[in-house]
């Protein structure tokens, strides 16, 4: 097992569901090609560990009823599409990789997020018990 | 995928409250983990970058949507379909705190991403929330 230690994780969020609009066929497989580059060249570096599209469609559960509603949660401008899990030195690594994002130009927005260590209730929890949840290791 | 929004839902409970919310999350996690149910999980730190627009020069501080709507962590969940990934959502124990799960189905049209997802060194890392 390799032990980096100097490397940190973010996770690129991209936001906008809809840059395709507008745009022809021939101009989204470009896009959508030079996204796939973008990903595999990310991963071949080393600095992606992976990432996914996600469907426009979903759910979103909320309240004390559990309620179910049709989502995704924010409006298209502002959904989720998809995301990369980057390991980098820092977050300016993170922020230039961001930067590369073929969507940007067509209105796309990536929102770049450390990934923590110790989910941060638990992490709050932690100050009045002793935590015996989910470490992580290396 | 999971997302949970709404990284602050635990402010304003006591301590003992708090205590409860976390050993009834720690046990809805473990319990999916058990059954296989996750591929992989993360929390992400409250704060963030946005970038946007077409010279790609803006970068803003985030996270991207209001604290109440924030994404606070993820799960890719092995679910069969749509109906049993919002079974689980519903059964997440800090929604009566007023946290919120969004479910989104991964899209698999695109093999090429489909494939790297679960690399063995990746998965390493990824699961890395889940080895507790």
């Amino acid at each position: 097992m390799t032990t980096s230690t100097t490397k940190s994780d973010y996770l690129l969020l991209f936001r906008g569901n809809a840059w395709d609009k507008g745009l022809s066929p021939a101009q989204i497989q470009k896009v959508v090609s030079d996204w796939m580059a973008w990903f595999e060249r990310l991963k071949a570096e080393g600095k992606c560990l992976g990432g996914h599209p996600l469907e426009d469609e979903g759910k979103v559960v909320s309240g004390k009823q559990r309620t179910v509603a049709d989502g995704p949660f924010a409006e298209s401008k502002e959904a989720i599409g998809g995301y990369f899990y980057l390991t980098v030195a820092d977050e300016n690594e993170a922020i230039e990789i961001a930067k590369q994002c073929p969507g940007l130009e067509y209105g796309a927005a990536v929102e770049v997020r450390p990934v923590a260590d110790v989910c941060s209730i638990r992490q709050r929890a932690a100050e009045y018990s002793a935590p015996r949840f989910a470490e992580v290791k290396a | 995928m999971l997302l949970f929004r709404g990284p602050h839902w635990d402010r304003g409970l006591a301590p003992e409250e708090r205590q409860q919310a976390k050993d009834e999350l720690t046990a809805w996690f473990d319990g999916l983990r058990e059954r296989g149910k996750i591929k992989a999980a993360r929390p992400l730190g409250v704060h963030g970058r946005i970038i946007s627009g077409i010279n790609k020069q803006l970068v803003l501080d985030g996270p991207f949507a209001a604290v109440k709507e924030a994404v606070g962590g993820l799960l890719v969940l092995l679910a069969a379909d749509l109906k049993e990934a919002v079974e689980v959502a519903r059964s997440m124990p800090a929604l009566r705190y007023g946290i919120a799960v969004e479910v989104r189905p991964i899209l698999a049209e695109f093999p090429i991403f489909e494939s790297h997802i679960v690399g063995r060194a990746e998965n390493d890392r990824w699961e890395a929330m889940a080895a507790a």
